[in-house]
């Protein structure tokens, strides 16, 4: 490995290095705008200047050396952008000299030239690399006396450059053009990570901005630019002005919405929530999180349900918690325990599928559920992790990775650009890597996708195809029937030359992984056959799922069992129930967060709830890796965590419920596994449980399909969210639409899971015939399309 | 002057050879091209050398880049790997530094002799496409070069199997739309594959990943032109004129006011008094500066010290400026110089693509502002300060030359001409006062 | 109806100069042919080049603001284009602009009322030695723009003569064309 000195230090660095991450390496710092961690250098922000030499090596092999004998040093001409240049054996660093300095003092004289001085209003004040080298670089020495004596730091006496100040990029985003610095961090990720191009430079020379021209910045990921904009030029919309950066309490959690265990920060304030941000895990999310991880949090302050709720005579009154208890004392009187059913959330922890579990296991019920349970496990399928991806040489996605795991989607992406895991070096990721390259177009050849509707990731495919709902077991038998060599069996909607190009390809690869989402493993036999397919074939897996623990719950044995007739009393803490459930009890207790229209309908008793944003506690993600959630301050009254509220209920049953807090069941985690939540390894560790539940179809009929999306219904109360997804969108084929009677752009109301939901028809004529498809957080699903109201007609 | 190198027009044993043709009827047509001996050159190389002794050749020649640079020919030749991918020749016909224009004729006039020579550049390079990058005003050039494209496709010196020998070529045309930075060479290259023409980190160098992520070696139309002579006439013809360091002839330009402006092929090595007085036929007013090798060199004063210098790469880095393209402008007494390198700061503010720090806040940002101001006649002793460090804070630190370019010009302004700006300084107006110059 | 739906076959020839799988190459000529034919590129025409070429509009949006040739307002049908670059300026392109900007009443980015002209200043046009000079559109260039000559253009243009016409009867372009040819013996194009 080549040796460099940078300063007074020798350090080894990986071949291929770039002098700014030898530079960290050892120890020094270096400034710098436009280098990032995961992009592509560009070298052109020219904040990195340092001074380089290297030895060379004269025509007899041996290194030339100087008068005295030493190996001689040839200084480069130029001082060298640190980020751009490419360490070799020898090579002489100096970041300290005065002559570096001066260079860099002056460049960072330059970026401000046109920077405005705002930053007592701006919300990246506190966090901005511009103002910390500003600091370090600035006011160090006046540049001349006026003739009347005043002295002159700041030589650019010009009008500073005026554009537009506040320019909504989208819902979400907001760009001051006068704050934006040019280092292009925002353009290069639109394109390098999610593959998404709707930012760009417009212009040239001093009149360069950024800006689109596809409106809403169409990208299921566009947050990420206003964590790595190193100025405040990029804010995030749903919090801005919420708070300076020292304000925020900040506390390092895990994403709830979806199964990739996203890390992230939440910045709380006076006990609301105010922002989410990413937070580096370079083997799950590197710096990069969803939108709806970071924008979907609005409905956390709104409305909380902060004192339990106890039904009096028809209605729900608020009620202390030992009244709670004695109205579910008084409910569940005479109540056969082995009826009483538990539904979890999705998002429910480890902890807490262990407490319910126990619970269940004392009262002797076979009704635990939890809510996006699917048909068949996914603990039945040997995960794959996501750097798994970056080696893989083929990937066969069935499903929708970038709606229902996001974070698969950037992995992916990441694959096909050829990008390999960085080394890691004394300050982690490298921020220069110089093997990753600016515009490389996706390799197609590694990825073959198929899905019940067109998907992102299809135009990444040389083998795609859709096909209808309900067909994901034909399409495993005709990949089968590929793979054995046979024609493929005919799959309605799919070019069976894309089945036999995707067999090809998956079984000259080594390494594959496989995604498989939540239409496959909502079909018992779709899913028993690609199970089929992945264990004999050796494949790691990617099971989508809709919870965001499901593997998590799965192991704690958080799984229905027997007994189909439903449970009589019924402890509900998921957001939504299936119907059969509400209707078929007796007495229903919810621990809630809010005051749902189900909520308020159904539940005897209510106990207000923690959000998955206030617990401690574990995830098992898609990768199976255990991932800890840390509670942030957030005020929500009386509201108690899950584990508190099962004990309480377990006491009004007349039991004593051995798990009363977090940490009890973590004892007994650690007990039986030899793991000690408490203590993961930085990036989570990996466990691979061992689970067998019995499938439990899933009911999927009709002919609205439940489109996966990564919004879930909770975010959709939020303000912001709400007004950036506008209202949803029903697609579906021309022919079909006008066979039900519904013109294109017409407004209409269908029942869904959630209610009625108000939508907008669109024509898609790609699409297969006789099917609706509607965005849907959890559960995927199916149901008969019912119209309700429908003001079909006008188009808008 | 029989013996020795050739370092003059008037040396008997020079003559004209790119230029040969330019101005003659009909020279841009196949059959005029044929009549005088055209594609032979191609034939022999193609039916009789091996790609290596096509770049030996070359490099024995002493061939310099003609774009501006100077860089050795045959040597970037070399860097080219023998690898079975597919390699790409581009011709750098982008010709957009202000007092350049020999190029324009090349291709207007003789279109035949570029296809020729990248016929000849892309056997010796294992290239099998190549492409023109024109600028996108230069549409007489480009019509002849369609045409003459259309034409060679037509009778077979273009495409598959040329001369029987096995050797496929096609060759296309890509127009520019405006934009001075498409000359840089890994600019041009992003500019060809539809993104916006920011230059690209080096290394990776064209001939390891260029074009598409292909070998790519690019030249300018003068070199590749030339090529077609070197191969044909021998390395040696082509190096017994020029100066130890800087061989063959060149294209030179002058422009301003002269009595006949235009392009003079010399011998390197030619004075400039030569190129001026006896090809350009001589001032027209009394002039007090001129820029020797486009906007982008050093001025130099017009006096008897500098005009007699041979024009080679050596001898004006050695008076601080550079050859650059060979595009002469005489600047006259009655001008004002800081009004004219103004000029050209804007252009070079106007032409800064905007990626780096230095060059978008410096040469787009300031720097012109800062002349504005003296041209105002607002400007203090301290701007000039001002302005001397700022051309310290930008030079050598942008990532591309352009900036460079740009602030060239304004040291040797300040080195030769240094009190017309402390004149607009102390008197707020021009040393010069400027009549009318339109006519 | 698309611009380019009937010009499918310029369409293919356009791509067959570049790989297959770099249809984006193809954006810069796809651009200049809408620039020629509209006098500008408006926003539906930049979509619909982003869905041929395989990218988006936003892409479209910074290639095509990258460079002067293509205009995102309409222009004049005689959009002139004059060089102000040193040689240029050198030969009178400043005046030369001014008496332009005053005889048509217009500044850049506006046209004449009658849609005739709008004008724009451009760098150094490769012209240095027949200066000043202009440009129309995307036609060979008018060199040695005296008064003289450029009144006799406006003059021809103002009556719709074919613009390859007018530049022929410039006054002096015969002897312009003359003395590239007397000087071809000494190697000269001037
Ligand atoms: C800002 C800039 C502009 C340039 N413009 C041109 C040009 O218009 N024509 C040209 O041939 N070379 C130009 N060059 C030089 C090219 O990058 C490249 O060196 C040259 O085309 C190589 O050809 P040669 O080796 O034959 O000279 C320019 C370089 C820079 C940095
Ligand atoms: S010096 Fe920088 S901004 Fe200027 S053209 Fe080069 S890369 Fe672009
Ligand atoms: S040039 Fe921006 S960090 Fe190196």
């Amino acid at each position: 490995m080549p040796k460099v000195k940078v300063n007074d230090r020798v350090v080894e660095v990986p071949p291929g290095t770039s002098a700014m991450d030898a530079i960290f390496h050892a120890g020094y710092d270096v400034p710098l705008f436009c280098a990032e961690r995961h992009l592509s250098p560009t070298g052109s922000c020219r904040m990195c200047l340092v001074k380089a030499g290297a030895p060379r090596k004269g025509p007899d092999g041996e290194w030339i050396t100087d008068e005295s004998g030493e190996v001689k040093i040839f200084w480069f001409p130029k001082l060298m952008a640190s980020c751009t240049l490419a360490v070799s054996d020898g090579m002489v660093i100096d970041t300290l000299s005065d002559e570096v300095r001066h260079a860099q003092s002056g460049m960072v004289e330059l970026t401000l030239a046109n920077h405005p001085l705002d930053c007592p209003t701006c919300d990246k004040g506190g966090a901005c690399d511009l103002q910390d080298r500003a600091y370090e670089y600035g006011l160090d020495r006046k540049f001349y006396t006026r003739p009347d004596g005043e002295p002159v730091y700041t030589r650019y006496a010009f009008t500073k450059r005026h554009v537009d100040k506040h320019h909504p990029l989208s819902e979400f985003i907001i760009l001051d053009r006068e704050r934006c610095i040019h280092c292009k961090r925002c353009v290069r990720y639109f394109e390098e990570i999610p593959g998404d191009q709707v930012l760009d430079f417009i212009e040239r020379g001093v009149h360069t901005f950024i800006g689109t021209a596809d409106e809403g910045l169409p990208s299921g990921f566009s947050g990420n630019i206003t964590d790595i904009c190193p100025v405040g030029a990029l804010l995030d919309r749903v919090a801005r002005f919420r708070g300076r950066n020292w304000e925020f309490e900040q506390t390092a959690s895990v994403d709830p919405s979806d199964a990739s265990g996203q890390n992230i920060w939440i910045d709380a304030r006076s006990g609301r929530l105010e922002r989410i941000r990413t937070r580096e895990n370079p083997e799950v999310n590197d710096l990069w999180i969803s939108d709806a991880a970071r924008f979907g949090h609005e409905w956390v302050n709104e409305d909380r349900l902060t004192q339990p709720m106890v039904r009096k005579g028809g209605s729900l009154e608020p009620a202390t918690w030992e009244e709670a208890l004695a109205a579910m004392r008084q409910g569940l009187e005479g109540v056969d325990k082995k009826r009483v059913g538990i539904v979890l959330p999705g998002d429910a922890t480890i902890e807490e599928g262990m407490a319910a579990a126990e619970l269940s296991k004392v009262l002797g019920s076979d009704f635990l559920d939890f809510e996006g349970r699917t048909g068949v496990p996914a603990s039945n399928y040997p995960a794959a992790t996501f750097a798994d991806l970056l080696e893989a040489d083929y990937i066969l996605a069935v499903g929708d990775p970038t709606e229902e795991l996001p974070i698969a989607h950037v992995w992916i992406h990441k694959r096909l650009r050829g990008v390999k895991m960085p080394p890691r070096l004394n300050h982690g990721t490298p921020i220069a890597d110089l093997s990753i390259r600016e515009h490389t177009p996706p390799d197609r050849s590694l990825l073959g996708a198929f899905a019940p509707h067109t998907t992102r990731v299809m135009e990444w495919a040389e083998a795609s195809g859709v096909f209808e709902p309900g067909h994901a077991a034909a399409f495993f038998a005709a990949f089968e029937a590929a793979l054995a060599g046979r024609e493929p069996t005919e799959v309605p909607g799919v070019d069976p030359v894309a089945i036999k190009r995707a067999a090809e390809r998956w079984q000259k690869a080594e390494k594959r992984v496989f995604l498989i989402g939540a239409e496959v493993l909502g079909d018992v036999q779709a899913a028993q056959l690609a199970e089929r397919l992945a264990k004999s074939q050796g494949a790691g897996v990617l099971v989508m799922t809709p919870a965001a623990n499901a593997r998590g719950l799965e192991a704690m044995g958080v799984w229905p069992t027997g007994d189909r007739k439903g449970p009589r009393a019924v402890f509900i803490a998921a957001e939504s129930a299936p119907m059969k459930i509400l209707e078929g009890t007796e007495f229903r207790v919810f621990h809630a967060t809010h005051l749902s229209p189900m909520v308020a309908r159904y539940a005897d008793v209510v106990l207000p709830a923690k959000t998955a944003y206030e617990k401690r506690g574990t995830f098992l993600s898609a990768e199976n890796r255990l991932l800890a959630l840390q509670p942030a301050h957030v005020e929500a009254g009386e509201a108690e965590g899950l584990v508190q509220a099962l004990h309480l209920f377990g006491t009004a049953l007349g039991l004593n419920p051995a798990i009363r807090f977090v940490r009890q069941a973590q004892q007994r985690f650690a007990e039986r596994y030899k793991i000690d939540l408490n203590r993961l390894d930085a990036y989570g560790t990996l466990w691979r449980p061992r689970v067998s539940h019995a499938p439990r179809p899933m009911p999927m009929e009709g002919n609205l399909y439940l489109r996966p999306s990564m919004w879930k219904a909770r975010h959709r109360r939020g303000p912001t969210v709400q007004r950036a997804l506008g209202v949803l969108e029903l697609a579906t084929h021309p022919e079909t639409a006008l066979a039900e009677g519904l013109d294109e752009g017409a407004t209409l109301e269908v029942e869904t899971p959630e209610g009625p939901q108000r939508v907008r028809v669109v024509f898609d004529a790609a699409l297969p015939k006789g099917w609706f498809y509607l965005p849907a957080g959890v559960p995927a699903g199916r149901m008969p399309f019912k119209a309700l109201v429908p003001r079909g007609g006008e188009a808008s | 002057m029989s013996e020795g190198p050739i370092t003059s027009g008037h040396d008997p044993r020079f003559s004209p050879t790119l230029y040969a043709h330019v101005g003659k009827p009909n020279s841009w047509t196949l059959d005029y091209y044929l009549s005088h001996g055209g594609y032979e050159t191609a034939r022999a190389v193609l039916t009789g050398k091996q790609p290596e002794e096509v770049v030996e050749e070359v490099k024995k020649s002493g061939l310099r880049g003609r774009g501006g640079a100077g860089f050795p020919t045959g040597v970037k030749w070399s860097f080219m790997p023998n690898d079975g991918q597919q390699h790409y020749l581009i011709c750098n016909a982008d010709e957009s530094e202000p007092a350049s224009f020999k190029d324009r004729y090349l291709m207007e006039d003789d279109p035949h002799q570029l296809i020729e020579g990248m016929i000849i550049g892309g056997f010796a390079i294992r290239a099998t496409k190549g492409y023109i990058y024109i600028r996108g005003e230069y549409r007489k050039a480009y019509d002849r070069l369609v045409g003459a494209i259309g034409e060679a496709y037509e009778r077979g010196y273009l495409g598959k199997n040329l001369f029987g020998s096995g050797f496929d070529f096609d060759l296309y045309v890509h127009r520019g739309a405006g934009a001075y930075i498409c000359g840089e060479e890994t600019a041009l290259m992003n500019s060809l594959e539809g993104l916006r023409a920011n230059p690209r980190m080096k290394p990776p160098f064209p001939a390891q990943s260029g074009l598409y992520g292909k070998p790519t070696t690019i030249n300018n139309v003068e070199s590749l032109a030339s090529v077609v002579h070197i191969v044909q006439r021998g390395a040696d013809w082509f190096a017994q004129m020029g100066t130890e360091r800087s061989k063959g002839m060149k294209l030179f330009q002058v422009s301003g006011p002269a009595k006949r402006p235009g392009v003079y092929e010399l011998p390197m090595g030619t004075t400039f008094r030569e190129l001026i007085y006896d090809w350009a036929g001589g001032p027209t007013e009394p002039i007090k500066a001129f820029i020797p090798g486009g906007s982008s060199t050093p001025m130099l004063p017009f006096t008897d010290e500098y005009l007699d210098l041979p024009m080679d790469y050596e001898s004006l880095v050695a008076a601080k400026s550079a050859l650059g393209t060979g595009g002469v402008v005489l600047i006259p007494e009655s001008v004002c110089i800081v009004d004219s390198v103004w000029n050209l700061i804007r252009f070079y503010g106007h032409e800064s693509c905007g990626k780096c720090t230095p060059c978008r806040e410096g040469v787009s940002g300031w720097l012109p502002q800062l002349f504005e101001k003296f041209e105002r006649g607002q400007a203090t002793h301290e701007d000039l300060k001002t302005m001397e460090d700022l051309l310290d804070q930008i030079e050598g630190r942008s990532f591309c030359p352009l900036a460079d370019a740009a602030v060239w010009p304004i040291r040797g302004a300040l080195r030769h001409f240094r009190d017309e700006f402390l004149h607009h300084i102390e008197h707020g107006t021009c040393a010069v006062k400027s009549g009318p110059r339109w006519r | 109806m698309g611009f380019f739906d009937d010009k499918q076959e310029w369409l293919a020839e356009v791509f067959a100069q570049y790989p297959a799988d770099r249809r984006r190459s193809a954006l810069m000529p796809l651009l200049r042919r809408v620039q020629q034919d509209e006098g500008y590129v408006d926003f539906e025409r930049m979509k619909e080049i982003a869905e041929l070429v395989g990218t988006t509009a936003t892409e479209v949006a910074g290639v095509m603001s990258f460079y002067s040739y293509y205009q995102g307002l309409p222009t004049g049908k005689y959009h002139i284009q004059v060089c102000r670059t040193l040689s240029c300026k050198l030969a009178g392109s400043d005046e030369l602009w001014h008496t332009l900007t005053e005889r048509l009443g217009i500044l850049p980015g506006e046209v004449t009322e009658d849609g005739r002209f709008s004008l724009q200043a451009v760098e150094c046009l490769g012209s240095c030695h027949t200066g000043p000079v202009i440009q129309i559109n995307d036609e060979p260039y008018v060199e040695r723009v005296t008064k003289a000559r450029l009144e006799a253009l406006l003059e021809g243009l103002e009556q719709d003569k074919p613009l390859e016409e007018v530049r022929r009867t410039l006054p002096d372009e015969e002897k312009m064309g003359k003395a590239t040819i007397e000087l071809e013996g000494e190697g000269g194009a001037s």
